[in-house]
């Protein structure tokens, strides 16, 4: 075990933002205080002709950076933003050179993916066929402009960041919608608290303001529409609010370990206290009427940091200025605050910058951090028409001088998905912001201004549960246990985990002939498809099967599998409070939704006319569009179907994510936050523009059968999940458990362009951490990606060839030739494989392998195996760039 | 004034259909009566999906504010809810728009909330046909005859001289409604916007 302290306090020693009022610190904080709006019509697409037309807008070209665009070629929006405050952040937070260890920094950003049509509307008329999207054409026009589909890449912008800091700590993108910055920081909060890094950049980008995402927005009725004068449509909290307005924008923090910060001297901002997040498990767009979801993650995030609710004296809210979330919220602040309520100040700053979405938490932990370093509260301007239902102290119209000491910043996301942070001042710049203040008289004994920190006070700490009845606050917590009791699979070879291993064990395989409408006209022949789903038995909720992608289905599935095979469907008090740590797909986007609307948008001529789009073909494009692409939709659909409301994480960072989530969700236990938690990954790559991607990587396997075996793979789909628990709380309830989880690590590896040794760099580093977190000399069973790609099967034999020299006789099976590559649930799909074959001592083999690329070909296991085997190394790699590895072993009760 | 080429019948079987096949129900669960929300659980995203299917199967574009919230930009808030409550001019103004609507409902004490809430599947039949109604009664500005609906796009095509025109927004169909009841009730009006609409005033 590391001999870390468990428990750190993190600073705030860097900041940077781009925004529609500003892009240094100084200009934004000074629009926000001058109560101006960032609001305007909208320039990058004809906005005029739209029924909505405003948004909070940035000029590209004015920040552009053509360095970035060289390195990157396809950056979007979001990258160029999410860059410049990346570089602005990292600035201020003034590392002298050689100040940071850089395999100990990492990036945690919230972003968004979303369909992006209008960089191809100027071949809709060769795209657009009879049947829809021509899928041939597609492919071709993709590759003549390879960077077409960097847009759609969804772990696209960590990467870059990553890669321009040289960074090579965990490297995450966090989607969990209008939450997901909220979600980033406070995930990077934790892994430094726990010891995982010592800083993360942590923030959020995003850019939906372009011609489809207003178009999406406006379909679902969510955006503003009655006021005419842009700075005025933003008016959260006022009765005569209509909707939310859209913005762009990037916002990053430096967190870092307050002990490190202190030690090099860093300008400390702020401290981060507390994070707590849940899920409303109650509809997809409709926040809980009661504000269920909304209180129970301010409360989590109080107990986080061992808060009291009175101590708090300002809230950034959510405050999106839509009539359910306003009022709601209001609902919520009561319900936490009590009679407190009356005498906190609660501000919504979209009242001035619109909403930000996935960067909306990072703008706003980044306001609430000045507020705490300023001494004041922005205000809630256009709060003009007192809504009887609002009756709270919104700070209206003009900012107001305070003396706040604690600070609370609200989310809460599409889909249900919730997030608060919490925030101290650091109690020695004060003297330094507002020269004509009395000095602060010094209120408590933790705070501390010198180089050298007294122990964490174990009072602060708290416990981050979800019921304060079952986790009394002065607990102190230990490092726990964490043991897997339940698994759920869909895949190509079953429904379920039981008929999946076993076939699998047998060396049968899933692939098939294309069958699929998805992928028919592309050079494909050979697909691992899943077979026989019905949505009906597997997905009970109707409103799920109406909106839910299959690949989102099968996560709900596979959820349930695990959760029955947990012995916990009937629980509903342990599923309250459990939580859900996921690893999705980017975008799911079936593109002939839009075909039958651009079709009717072209002239003549076959060109797109933006009127004949707005006058004929929004109304062709099904409304719940976005909603059905929502890349949070299998955590909340899950959350919804089994009532669970714990804490959550929704991490979409590519073919890693799946067993990354397994990863969090084993240090959230590790380290006392959770009791118990669903986990794992799901993905279909059978849809066009990943399909396409693959293709182009020059990766997807041609043939039906391969002539040599490392012809590449063949595309796949499915989910994996596991339920995992502490060992007190799985020993208490009796449950039978499949192994331990002992040891994890993640790495991204730096290097641009990648290379071979760089990305074995990565994969060597990161089961190198894992060990080392488990307290174990080697590997045992590798369970590893074998996707029969040149690239990736050489920097897994790099490193099996490595570890053969500390393991004689080390072995490795994977299960990409029976399913295919099926992406993000590839590595759930491992570990689900480990964890049965720990417990039935039995090794799947590698079907169809037919040559080896280590120089022992007796390590790759080509038949089933029966034999025991007391531990198992699982990894997953992305590309080279981010590697995840996790130890399991054979439980054993008992001291360890 | 109802058009003898809009059969009633027809019609609520079409609606009843599409809004059984969004909520996932048998049709015969549908019933004219239903309550959308509190009989048939519909939540906002199906009201979306409803309205989406029912502008596809009848050439018709809804209203994209409900009564109410149109109501209250036009006439002034103030006029409309007072005290949490619908007033006696609001309630007036359904019982002429939506005559349907269950009479017995609209009493004293009726929040919008609850008004929302008891909107039925007769509602949306209603809506439809003023909506096809009021697209009958377009004429070509060019030559005066009448429009259909065309074959090729989702727009009307005048029959004599075919020219092509988009589908009336519901907005108009709604305004006009209102107008006219509001005329009916006496209302002094319609007064001045206080709250413009996006696309009146944009520069
Ligand atoms: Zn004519």
């Amino acid at each position: 075990m590391s001999a870390r302290p468990q428990y750190r306090r993190v600073a705030i020693t860097g900041m940077g933002a781009m925004t529609s009022l500003g892009g240094t610190i100084p200009s934004l904080w000074g629009a926000i205080l001058a109560g101006r709006s960032g609001v305007s019509y909208i320039k990058q697409f004809d906005s005029g002709l739209f029924p909505v037309s405003i948004g909070g807008e940035i000029d590209l070209e004015a920040m552009r950076d053509p360095e970035l665009d060289g390195q990157f070629p396809g950056c979007g929006r979001a990258a160029h933003f999410g860059s410049w405050a990346a570089g602005r952040a990292w600035q201020d937070a003034q590392f002298a050179s050689g100040a940071l260890d850089e395999s100990r920094a990492g990036v945690c950003i919230g972003a968004s993916t979303f369909p992006v049509i209008e960089d191809r509307l100027d071949r809709l008329g060769d795209l657009l066929d009879e049947q829809g999207w021509n899928r041939r054409k597609y492919l071709e026009l993709c590759r003549s402009r390879p960077h077409l589909l960097a847009q759609s890449d969804a772990a696209f912008i960590s990467t870059v960041l990553s890669q321009r800091l040289q960074f090579q700590g965990p490297s995450t993108t966090v989607q969990a919608a209008c939450a997901s910055a909220t979600q980033a920081i406070g995930h990077a909060f934790h892994l430094i608290r726990n010891g995982d890094a010592d800083v993360m950049l942590a923030g959020g980008t995003d850019s939906m303001v372009s011609m489809m995402c207003v178009t999406g927005f406006t379909l679902l009725g969510s955006l503003s529409r009655r006021w005419s004068t842009p700075a005025k449509a933003s008016r959260p909290f006022d009765r005569t609010r209509d909707g939310f307005v859209l913005a762009e924008g990037a916002a990053m923090l430096i967190l870092e370990d307050l002990n490190q910060a202190l030690n090099r001297g860093a300008t400390i901002h702020a401290e981060i206290v507390g994070y707590g997040s849940s899920c409303d498990a109650y509809r997809f767009t409709d926040v809980h009427p009661d504000g269920l979801g909304a209180s129970m993650c301010m409360n989590a995030a109080l107990e986080d940091a061992g808060v009291e609710p009175h101590e708090i004296g300002y809230i950034n809210a959510h405050g999106t200025s839509t009539p359910l979330n306003d009022r709601v919220e209001t609902i919520a602040i009561r319900q936490v605050f009590g009679r407190h309520s009356e005498r906190l100040a609660v501000s919504s700053t979209k009242s001035q910058l619109g909403h930000l979405l996935c960067a909306a938490g990072a703008v706003e932990a980044l306001l609430s951090v000045l507020t705490l370093e300023c001494g004041s509260i922005p205000a809630t301007i256009n709060l003009e028409n007192a809504d009887p239902d609002c009756d709270l102290d919104y700070v209206p119209l003009k900012p107001r001088q305070a003396d706040v000491r604690l600070a609370l910043s609200n989310s809460f996301g599409f889909g249900g998905q919730n997030g608060a942070l919490v925030f101290r001042r650091w109690e020695k710049c004060l003297s330094e912001c507002i020269p004509n203040r009395p000095p602060m008289v010094r209120r408590d004994s933790e705070s501390d201004e010198g180089a050298r920190l007294p122990a964490p006070n174990r009072d602060h700490r708290g416990a981050a549960g979800f019921n304060r009845a079952l986790r009394p606050a002065a607990k102190v917590r230990t490092r726990a246990r964490v043991v897997a009791t339940g698994v759920g699979i869909v895949s190509s070879l079953g429904l379920n985990a039981p008929t999946h291993f076993e076939r699998l064990c047998r060396g049968e395989s899933g692939i098939r002939s294309i069958s699929g409408r998805e992928l028919e006209g592309l050079p494909l022949t050979c697909e691992g498809r899943v077979q026989g789903f019905e949505r009906r038995e597997h997905v009970p909720h109707r409103m799920l099967r109406k909106i839910l992608t299959n690949a989102a289905c099968y996560a709900v599935a596979a959820a349930g599998e695990a959760i029955c095979d947990a012995g916990l469907a009937a629980e509903r008090g342990i599923l309250e409070r459990c939580g859900i740590c996921v690893g999705s797909l980017g975008l799911d986007q079936d593109f002939n939704v839009f075909a039958d609307s651009l079709r009717v948008s072209l002239t003549r001529e076959k060109v797109f006319d933006t009127r004949l789009f707005v006058e004929y073909g929004m109304s062709l494009i099904d409304p719940l569009f976005l909603v059905k692409s929502l890349p949070n939709s299998g955590l909340c659909g899950m959350a919804i179907q089994f009532g669970l409301r714990g804490a959550n994480l929704n991490i979409m960072n590519g073919a890693v994510s799946g067993l990354q989530s397994i990863d969090a969700a084993a240090a959230e236990i590790r380290s006392g936050n959770l009791d118990c938690a669903i986990a794992g990954g799901y993905d279909s790559l059978l849809q066009l523009e990943v399909a396409i991607n693959h293709l182009i990587a020059g990766n997807v396997r041609a043939g039906e059968r391969p002539s040599s075996g490392r012809n590449g793979y063949a595309l796949g789909e499915g989910a994996a999940f596991v339920f995992l628990e502490s060992e007190t709380h799985a020993r208490a309830r009796g449950a039978r458990i499949y192994a331990e989880i002992t040891g994890g690590g993640q790495t991204h590896a730096a290097s641009h362009p990648m290379t071979r040794e760089a990305g074995a760099g990565g994969l060597k580093a990161a089961a190198q951490k894992a060990m080392d977190a488990a307290g174990v000399e080697t590997a045992g069973i590798i369970f590893g990606d074998g996707f029969g790609a040149p690239f990736q099967d050489g920097v897994e034999a790099d490193v099996l060839n490595h570890l053969r020299m500390k393991q004689q006789g080390i072995r490795f099976t994977s299960a990409a030739g029976a399913l295919g590559f099926c992406g993000v649930a590839s590595g759930a799909l491992s570990a689900a494989h480990a964890l049965l074959g720990l417990r039935e001592a039995l090794i799947p083999p590698i079907v169809n392998c037919s040559d080896s690329l280590t120089d022992c070909a007796e390590t790759y296991i080509r038949s089933q195996e029966r034999l025991p085997f007391d531990r198992a190394l699982v990894w997953s790699s992305d590309r080279g760039f981010d590697h995840v590895a996790v130890i399991l072993e054979r439980y054993e009760g008992g001291a360890k | 004034m109802q058009d003898p080429a809009i059969d009633h019948a027809a019609i609520s079987r079409q609606v009843i259909e599409i809004v059984a096949r969004a909520l996932d129900r048998s049709p015969e669960d549908v019933h004219p009566s239903s309550k959308i929300w509190s009989n048939l659980g519909a939540e906002s995203l199906d009201m979306l999906d409803i309205a989406f299917s029912l502008e596809s199967a009848f050439g018709i574009r809804l209203p994209h504010t409900d009564l109410l919230g149109r109501a209250s930009d036009y006439f002034g808030e103030e006029n409309i809810v007072q005290g949490g409550a619908l007033s006696e001019f609001a309630l007036e103004l359904i019982r002429r728009v939506m005559p349907e609507f269950e009479q017995k409902q609209l009493r004293a004490g009726l929040t919008p909330m609850d008004f929302r809430r008891a909107i039925t599947v007769e509602s949306l039949v209603q809506v439809v046909i003023r909506l096809l109604e009021f697209k009958s009664q377009l004429v070509c500005p060019a030559c005066s005859a009448r429009f259909s609906d065309s074959k090729t796009a989702p727009e009307l095509e005048c029959v004599a001289c075919g020219l092509t025109q988009a589908y009336p927004s519901g907005e108009q169909a709604l305004v006009a409604g209102l107008a006219t009841a509001a005329r009916q009730i006496g209302f002094p009006g319609p007064p001045p916007n206080t709250i413009a609409t996006s696309a009146d005033s944009r520069p």
